[in-house]
């Protein structure tokens, strides 16, 4: 068994802060970013509180250095990635095989949905530049171009296990050889599409939500984007990077149950999280955290928390859900709950549950309520369970 | 790389190539869930089972899928609705189905498949990284594994695609793909190369790099698989790699499965299917290099072999 991929940087963009330091300070000071529609045009505004990120496409563009008139996810996407490369201590990619392996599930969208009224009453109206990059991997390509990145590009899509998927993805390609560094994660822009989507299955809190609480209402939609940079050892050597956390486990299973709903038993999260602490051979009571998936909807925190019991018993670490501050991200929240991860064990902190009161009556346990810092994190465990049954777990190790 | 191919099915519109055809989607799928697919999900989900009840392995260990475009129907339907009725009174069924991964979510529900199951949808590379992917896991000791590709094409995808003056093709391809023999392989993919914005001399240079790469660098290429567009760098490869293995047979394989995304799915169909058989018009095929090309920025090459 091998030690694990290097993880080198990070980059996150969320609601809570533009990066990694921002989202930081917000997460031990308990400021959410969950509010009133600012930005997002839509019917629901005032109805339905989301999480977004606080600067608009025009802002994102000139920061990022990424034309203004492509689509949010891309411009979301490069914010993050940029950040990530920059963590690393990272000049210049010349003389590695790289990649980018990048995760949306809404691709152009936002852009898409502006395009379409004007396509309904004619269909050859419409401005094409507002549709050319709708593909989820058109936008992968604009950030590839912007990061310099060529060797290998490609996108997954996988719904709310997307970039956690995305950055096992290329820690296989680093072990067997075929890449020396990639830039690994995901993005995804609010858009009225998965607004609207979300709501028709009534899993949508009026409120800020409340992961894991007996009382939850739902979940409330967020944006951003969270990338890590994964390198081989050799690579780490060259470059004098910092090396001291690693992606030790991981594992995706499918609960093969229904298309948007989790096994009561939470059977595809148990295998899913069973598999990464097998790949790093690790017993459950190794576990420092747990970074849950905890969305705040009955369904994920019942099959996920039933699955923890499982699998941890009498002794389940301490467990948050940060979409408490960050809402759900959707195809990001793979990438930007792994940054999170990851700080927490180079920072040796534990992020607190917002908004717990009640303990969910069929689990043993309750999320942490407070911010803790000056701990020993050895290993965090990052959930990202998606519709269509696809869940993914990632443990993180300190070095 | 020697990854055994066991089983493949191919659902293609062209009609002129053999037994290609759109099946009866009821033999093949169970009725009451057919109820409730769009077509792109008919599509993928027929040519995996279809593929599955060929392979003697009733459980793959894992499920990946290629897809460009994911499910357009869908995502139109509950779009115009969205606009029409101004975000009021939606119903989710098209919303629930319009998830780039619903294809391989409904194979895994269809098979009751807990395994490894992912989704790539990255333009004219969606199909080539999955194969990249299930061939990681091979090596990693994966046993089976079952690997497609599906793009679909509607009124209003072909309507816009003709704006943007891109083919507007469709199709599904589904293979089961291990890393041993079997008795019933039908071929070998012994070279996989993703390449992006490559000229013709790169793409040669590659496929030379490719051949020299693999086990049989003595056997000579038989078939070459050509997927470039004439008139374009991509039909000057071809040219050029018709040039280079000039006692290969040739067939521009889009002139009967049409273009889109994941049409390279079609062609690797195709060379199994050939190498199956052993043979094209009285001359024996052993050996096929398949190259492909898709908006003149997304190149791919496979070399193909005999089981």
């Amino acid at each position: 068994m091998d030690q694990g991929t290097i993880i080198a940087g990070c980059g996150v963009v969320t609601a809570i802060g533009l990066d990694t330091a921002s989202c930081l300070d917000a997460l031990s000071n308990g400021r959410d970013g969950v509010g009133e529609m600012q930005r997002l045009v839509s019917t629901h505004r005032g109805a339905l509180p989301v999480a977004e990120v606080k600067k608009t496409n025009e802002e994102l563009a000139e920061m990022t250095g990424m034309p203004g008139c492509i689509n949010r996810t891309a411009l979301l996407s490069a914010q993050a990635a940029l950040e990530a490369v920059r963590d690393a201590g990272i000049d210049s990619f010349s003389g590695f095989r790289t990649g980018f392996i990048s995760a949306n599930t809404v691709g152009g969208m936002d852009s898409t949905e502006d395009f379409f009224p004007f396509y309904m009453k004619d269909p050859d109206s419409g401005r094409l530049r507002q549709v050319m990059h709708h593909e989820c991997g058109s936008v992968t390509d604009l950030v590839a171009a912007r990061l310099g990145i060529k060797d290998y590009v490609t996108t997954i899509s996988t719904a709310c296990s997307s970039s956690a998927n995305a950055i096992f993805h290329a820690a296989r390609l680093i072990r067997a050889g075929q890449l020396d560094i990639a830039v690994a994660g995901g993005a995804d822009a609010l858009s009225r599409f998965t607004l609207n989507g979300f709501n028709t299955l009534m899993i949508l809190d009026a409120e800020p939500c409340r992961p894991f609480d007996e009382e939850r209402h739902g979940l409330n939609l967020g944006e951003g984007a969270g990338y890590l940079v994964l390198l081989s050892d050799e690579a780490a050597k060259k470059l004098g990077t910092r090396t001291d956390v690693r992606l030790t486990g991981h594992c995706n299973a499918n609960d093969a149950y229904h298309q948007t709903a989790s096994s009561p038993d939470g059977t595809g999260s148990f295998m899913a999280m069973q598999g990464a602490l097998r790949m790093a051979g690790l017993d459950p009571a190794q576990v420092s955290y747990i970074n849950l998936h905890g969305t705040g909807t009955q369904n994920n925190d019942v099959a996920e928390g039933t699955a923890i019991a499982r699998l941890f018993g009498e002794s389940a670490p301490p467990m948050s859900s940060t979409k408490s501050f960050t809402g759900h991200t959707l195809g990001a929240s793979g990438g930007v709950e792994a940054v999170f991860s990851v700080l927490a064990i180079r920072h040796g902190i534990m992020y607190p549950n917002l908004r717990f009161r009640q303990r969910m009556k069929e689990l043993p346990f309750s999320p942490l309520t407070e911010f803790r810092s000056g701990q020993r994190i050895s290993h965090v465990l990052s959930n990202s369970f998606g519709f269509g049954g696809n869940c993914s777990s990632l443990l993180f190790s300190a070095t | 790389m020697n990854i055994h191919i066991h089983s493949a099915a191919c659902i293609s519109p062209g009609s002129s190539w053999e037994d290609l055809h759109e099946p009866d989607y009821a033999k093949v799928l169970d009725p009451r869930m057919l109820r409730r697919m769009s077509r792109v999900i008919k599509m993928g989900a027929a040519a995996a089972m279809d593929t599955m009840s060929r392979s003697e392995s009733k459980m793959p260990d894992a499920i990946i899928v290629g897809t460009a475009y994911g499910c357009l129907q869908d995502t139109e339907t509950f779009l115009s609705k969205m606009v029409e009725q101004q975000e009021q009174l939606l119903t989710p069924t098209a919303f629930i189905q319009s998830t780039h991964n619903t294809v391989g979510a409904q194979v895994a529900l269809m098979l009751g498949c807990h395994g490894y199951n992912n989704t790539f949808v990255h333009r004219g590379h969606s199909f080539e990284s999955a194969l990249l992917d299930a061939s990681l896991l091979l090596d990693e000791g994966y046993g089976m594994i079952l690997a497609g590709g599906v793009d679909e094409a509607t009124d209003t995808s072909r309507h816009l695609l003709h704006r943007f003056k891109v083919p507007a093709g469709e199709g599904s391809a589904f293979f089961t793909l291990s890393n041993g023999p079997r008795p019933d392989s039908m071929a070998r993919l012994t070279g996989l190369r993703l390449i992006r914005d490559a000229g013709p001399d790169e793409v040669a240079a590659a496929a030379d790099d490719l051949i020299r790469s693999s086990d049989t660098v003595s056997t000579p290429v038989d078939l070459i698989l050509q997927g470039g567009q004439k008139g374009h760098p991509s039909g000057m490869a071809d040219e050029l790699l018709g040039e280079r293995y000039a006692g290969a047979q040739r067939i521009a394989y889009k002139t009967i499965s049409g273009d889109h995304p994941t049409v390279s799915g079609f062609a690797l169909w195709m060379a199994a299917d050939l190498l199956h058989k052993g043979s094209l018009d009285g001359k024996p095929v052993n050996k096929i290099l398949v190259h492909n090309s898709w908006l003149e920025r997304y190149t791919s090459l496979f070399l193909v072999e005999h089981a």
